[in-house]
């Protein structure tokens, strides 16, 4: 997952990750490493990569300008229409779940130029028919201000590509030993596939080295527990 | 700023209008074609945070990564808690993190580790063990009162929690 991400972020760009995000943190500083050098990375926690000090208020100015060409979100449901819920599950005033990320995302989704959610289960609790809370709504009616928007959701099968103007999320790519069948059987609304599906292509050995090399060892500065729970 | 209400790009497409009536939409007056949410002011009576170096000003050095300064200018009244207790003037001394002014603080008291069990920036790193002890015992109303007996309820004073914890008492100043 971390690779695939990591292969969507380009050279010179400014890319945001927010709390409690290691997979997208390490795609960060692996395509830091290894094709944009010149990438500027916000990341939550690090020291290293935290350019302000102005506290979240001013990375959330810094954010609502228009100035992160990406930015990442997890999601608890998502839906085919690019709807994601990280605010409750069941009724908003009495929730079986109730989920902390909605603070930043109902403003960050729509100003962020590419938003990328990244979910390590694939399966139908999460990919729903329709999600129980709109914490971020996939399109919005003319006349909204909104410069960015769901790019791409990156899971631990597939890889779903965001279409704006048909509202709709395409299957892109499959992983390697993934078949179109189980993401199918995971996935609860329709699949709008390419056919044949093309396969996520795998993580170079470079990539792989420098994951499990230099960028667990910057990861662990500011996710000890994540890291410790990878070996 | 004491205004009663600030306009917020975003929000609008969002089961947030829903549940919040207190979340308006207006067009905006300078630019009709735009639709524009409202969210109130939040005035809280009181701010809690904690700071690395705190003076007998009220001065507080805080890590730059909080929003400590924020929540102090938003509230009535702000108490910080610190590491470390300085006998100078903060504001005469250089450091790497924000200074909140003792103008914007009504008390400073000296609590060591008073950011556990989370971490605090360049200083200590989360305590996972303790974190999982209270999730887990966050399951439970029993559970999640026997947490509380032991860790709140049960310690008379902060050097008591810290020895519960297994952290070292502080050191007296």
């Amino acid at each position: 997952m971390a690779v695939a991400i990591a292969r969507r972020l380009r050279d010179g760009e400014t890319i945001a990750v927010g709390s409690v995000s290691p997979i997208p943190a390490s795609a960060c500083l692996l395509a830091k490493r290894r094709h944009a050098p010149g990438a500027r990375l916000i990341l939550l926690g690090s020291r290293a990569h935290f350019p302000f000090n102005g506290g979240v208020q001013e990375f959330y100015n810094y954010a609502v300008r228009g100035r992160l060409d990406v930015f990442f979100a997890s999601g608890a449901q998502i839906d085919g229409h690019g709807n994601f819920n990280l605010s409750v599950i069941g009724d908003y005033d009495r929730p079986t779940v109730r989920l902390p990320g909605g603070r930043a995302n109902g403003i960050l989704s729509f100003v962020a130029k590419r938003l990328i959610l990244f979910r390590t289960e694939h399966s139908r609790r999460v990919f729903v028919p329709k999600v129980d809370f709109i914490t971020s709504p996939g399109t919005t009616p003319e006349g909204v201000y909104r410069i960015g928007g769901l790019h791409a959701v990156v899971t631990d099968l597939c890889v779903f590509e965001f279409d704006r103007a048909k509202g709709r999320l395409e299957l892109g790519t499959v992983h390697p030993g993934v078949t179109l069948a189980e993401v199918e059987s995971r996935t609860g609304f329709p699949l709008h596939a390419p056919s044949p599906v093309p396969a996520t292509p795998s993580p170079s050995a470079e990539e792989l080295e420098l994951l499990r090399g230099p960028v667990r060892e910057e990861l662990g500065t500011f996710y000890p527990e994540f890291v410790k729970q990878q070996s | 700023m004491n205004v009663p209400f600030v306009p917020v790009r975003g929000l609008l497409g969002t089961d947030y209008m829903k549940v919040r009536p207190d979340f308006r939409v207006l067009a905006n007056p300078y630019d009709q074609r735009e639709d524009i949410a409202l969210v109130p002011a939040i005035a809280p009576d009181l701010a809690v945070f904690h700071g690395l170096r705190g003076d007998r000003h009220g001065n507080v050095i805080t890590s730059g990564v909080l929003d400590a300064k924020l929540i102090a200018q938003a509230s009535r009244r702000a108490v910080a808690t610190v590491e470390e207790v300085s006998d100078g003037d903060l504001t005469r001394e250089a450091h790497t993190g924000v200074l909140v002014p003792g103008i914007h603080v009504s008390a400073v008291v000296h609590a060591p580790h008073g950011a556990h069990p989370t971490a605090f920036e360049g200083r200590y790193p989360m305590d996972g063990e303790h974190v999982r002890e209270y999730v887990n015992a966050a399951g439970s109303d029993a559970t999640f009162a026997a947490w509380l007996d032991r860790y709140v309820y049960g310690v008379p004073d902060h050097a008591a929690y810290l020895e519960r914890v297994r952290l070292a008492a502080p050191a007296a100043r």
